[in-house]
């Protein structure tokens, strides 16, 4: 177990943002923040003095979809691992271009998305220690 | 010798009977010493001497004539030469002092005598003197004549040379006999090789010999009823064939004829030419009017001057009439008439319209210069596209149905890729969640709401399909309305939802003004109240869900409406938003995606009814209070 790391959730379905809330805490994460869309994720992400290492984002929400508000915050900090969940893989390459650390397929297992952030937060480490 | 004597006697009395009886005045002179004597004169000397001549019977010739010696000489010359002499003279009558004129003639009679006749010509001499006047006067009559007669001629021959077209003259028997230079161009001849030496027929071509021959003798015949004016083919001196129009006709009085030659050769050329377009004119016409293609030819004033066969057999022979009266039925030009177009800016215009008849046209106006390049008319072309129409509107609804298709199996993808996915997440994260807290006793509390978390995303998924389903027969086919009476259905509706959500505390109201109320609807107003009541309790975070569902009436536009408000406590819609969360489906554009697709189907469902949907917050300015989703449905009695 590493210590504990700071996760923003940004979904816009509260029944999976309810479920990765438990598994993130259940796995030692604390969830600083769960926002219904892109824009509550950005203003969300400008106003965390502390900025979390990690952001599990949806890609499709209303008002701003999970790309547009994964280049504002990789713009604010780019040292933020953004952990992208989709099921549409036609935005893969998209996200990637734009700076997302990965790129998750729905439907996926929970040691998936534990391990996703753990790479994810081993990455923001040792990019900071450099 | 008497007898002789007596002869003689006899004789000499009867030649003085008839030297007296002369009835020319005679005198008679005898030569006496070298001298001559007159000595007799006749009656007709006395008479025209008034009788004074006795007087000078006996008196010598050199004296009477001593004034006359032309006399005197002549007198001498007969007398000496015996000769006879005559001569005409003024004469002088001594007798009567008038001056006449005269003939006279010396005659000797030997031995000695010479008989002088004098004759008084004066009335002769002024009879001829006068025919000598008449003579010169017509000798300056006829030189007048004959400058008139040459001037005639010198203008008929200037005429006959400058007549503008090879002119000859045709004797009887072929030969040309006069020819001007005009001819002599034409035919390459000179007119010293042409005139009497040849004949016409020499420049005619072998196959209008015949037929210009039987011309040339009818015409001496019978002139009037022979052809006066023909065309035939002319061969000239180089043996080039030149098409000439000939124009013949006799010379009255004679047995001559008269011809002119006008070369055609280059207007047959141009009239080949013409008749050749002409022809293909007239196929391409008729070509196009057996594809029933309609044309014809306007004015500039609207009146139509050519049809074709199309456009005659549909609305009769209208030329000389208004296009916009007979095709349209109009009595003014059509307002998108592209005549008008194409006669200011000299273009080809074009325009589709529906005719009297029903029928979609396309009429295509171009402009028809005249020689001096004015725009003057216009042709048109006139098609009935109306099979073209309907295909392009067969092709049309197909293309809109295959894109309504297209649009479906995509927004069916996009709920397969979204929408099952995040519910089939759901389920597999709370399974997977509930397998983690087994194994911790102390948050064995939280299974249950995860049991009932997982139930809902069954029961959502349930929805989902169901509304796909719905939303695809509301467009695939039309929905026929009926009396439905609604609150009834409002109340079975809750308890199915109060059944769905057993673990949620949610507590219905209905506000009405009557207890029975009809709207003209059809069974999916079940789905529109099940969408609205589940979206109330999906967007809710309140531990008791509070949904009022309040019934008013109102009128719009003369149209009397069942106002049905569904009024909960829940987490409200942002202001932006209130304007797309109905929008969701696949013919929206603007669609908003991860937004469920119930509320979609219940704007589709009051489009089909009529009515109108809206979403407003339930306390105005503040969305957190919750929302108020507003139906206008029409009522019925």
């Amino acid at each position: 177990m590493i210590k504990i790391e700071d996760v923003l959730i940004v979904d816009d379905e509260p029944s999976l943002q309810f479920f990765y809330e438990q598994v993130l805490i259940m796995n030692g994460f604390e969830v600083v923040g769960i926002a219904n869309n892109g824009i509550e994720a950005v203003s969300m992400f400008k106003s965390f003095s502390n900025k979390p290492k990690v952001i599990l984002m949806d890609q499709r929400m209303p008002e701003m979809s999970g790309i547009e508000a994964s280049r504002i915050i990789l713009q604010i900090d780019n040292r933020v691992k953004v952990i992208f969940i989709s099921a549409d893989a036609s935005i893969k390459e998209e996200a990637i271009s734009i700076g997302v650390f990965l790129f998750i397929d729905k439907i996926f297992t929970i040691d998936e998305l534990v391990d996703a952030i753990n790479n994810a937060i081993r990455s923001y480490s040792s990019s900071t220690d450099n | 010798m008497r007898n002789i004597a007596n002869k003689t006697k006899a004789l000499k009395n009867k030649f003085k009977s008839l030297f007296k009886g002369i009835p020319i005045p005679t005198y008679s002179w005898q030569k006496i010493d070298e001298d001559l004597i007159l000595i007799d004169y006749n009656d007709a000397a006395e008479i025209i001497t008034k009788g004074m001549i006795k007087n000078y019977v006996g008196m010598k010739a050199s004296e009477m004539y001593k004034n006359q010696p032309e006399i005197l000489e002549e007198l001498f010359r007969c007398a000496n030469d015996r000769i006879s002499i005559f001569r005409e003279m003024k004469y002088d009558y001594k007798s009567t002092g008038e001056e006449r004129f005269v003939s006279v003639m010396y005659g000797f009679i030997p031995p000695d005598l010479v008989i002088v006749h004098t004759e008084d010509i004066t009335e002769k001499k002024e009879v001829l003197e006068r025919l000598k006047i008449s003579e010169a006067e017509l000798k300056v009559l006829n030189e007048k004549l004959k400058y008139r007669i040459d001037s005639s001629e010198e203008q008929y021959r200037a005429i006959f040379e400058n007549t503008g077209t090879a002119t000859l003259i045709l004797e009887e028997d072929t030969t040309i006999s006069l020819v001007n230079g005009h001819f002599e161009e034409l035919s390459g001849y000179s007119r010293e090789e042409i005139e009497w030496k040849k004949v016409w027929s020499e420049f005619v071509v072998k196959e209008d010999l015949e037929r210009m021959k039987k011309l040339h003798y009818s015409r001496r015949i019978d002139p009037e009823s022979t052809l006066k004016k023909y065309e035939f083919r002319f061969i000239n001196k180089e043996g080039n064939i030149r098409n000439i129009l000939i124009v013949i006709d006799m010379i009255p009085g004679t047995k001559k004829s008269i011809a002119s030659l006008l070369d055609i050769t280059e207007r047959k050329k141009i009239e080949e030419k013409l008749k050749d377009s002409e022809e293909k004119a007239r196929y391409l016409i008729d070509g196009i009017t057996s594809v029933g293609i309609g044309i014809d030819i306007i004015t500039k004033d609207y009146k139509i001057l050519f049809q074709n066969q199309i456009l005659k057999e549909k609305f009769g022979d209208i030329t000389g009439k208004f296009c916009y009266e007979n095709y349209m039925g109009l009595k003014a030009p059509c307002d998108f008439c592209p005549m008008i177009k194409a006669l200011k800016n000299n273009t080809i215009e074009s325009t589709e319209l529906i005719g009297v008849d029903g029928n979609n046209y396309e009429i295509f106006s171009a402009p028809y210069l005249d020689s001096d390049r004015n725009t003057v008319k216009v042709i048109e072309i006139i098609m009935n596209i109306t099979r073209r129409k309907q295909a392009e509107r067969a092709l049309w609804e197909s293309e809109e149905k295959y894109r309504g298709a297209f649009n479906r199996a995509e927004f069916y993808k996009d709920i397969f890729a979204h929408d099952i996915n995040n519910i089939l997440q759901c389920i597999l994260s709370g399974m997977e969640v509930n397998q983690l807290i087994l194994e911790k006793p102390e948050k064995l509390e939280d299974l249950k709401i995860n049991d009932n978390i997982i139930r809902e995303q069954v029961i959502r998924g349930t929805k989902l399909v169901s509304n796909v389903r719905k939303l695809s027969q509301l467009e695939d086919i039309k929905q026929d309305l009926e009396k439905i009476e609604i609150l009834n259905v409002l109340e079975n509706t809750i308890s199915l939802i109060k059944k769905s959500y057993k673990v949620k505390k949610m507590a219905f109201q209905i506000d009405t003004i009557e207890e029975i109320l009809f709207i003209k609807a059809n069974a999916f107003i079940n789905d529109v109240f099940d969408n609205l009541l589940i979206n109330a309790i999906d967007h809710n975070i309140n531990p008791i869900i509070e949904i009022t569902i309040k019934i008013s009436k109102e009128q719009q536009n003369d149209m009397n409406y069942l106002k049905i408000e569904f009024l909960d406590n829940g987490i409200g819609v942002e202001d932006t938003m209130k304007g797309k969360i109905l929008k969701r489906g696949y013919n929206e554009e603007n669609s908003v995606l991860g937004m469920g697709l119930g509320l979609s189907l219940v704007q589709r469902i009051i489009e089909t009814y009529n009515g109108k949907i809206w979403v407003e917050d339930r306390v105005k300015g503040d969305r957190s209070k919750g929302s108020n989703f507003v139906l206008l449905i029409p009522e019925v009695d």
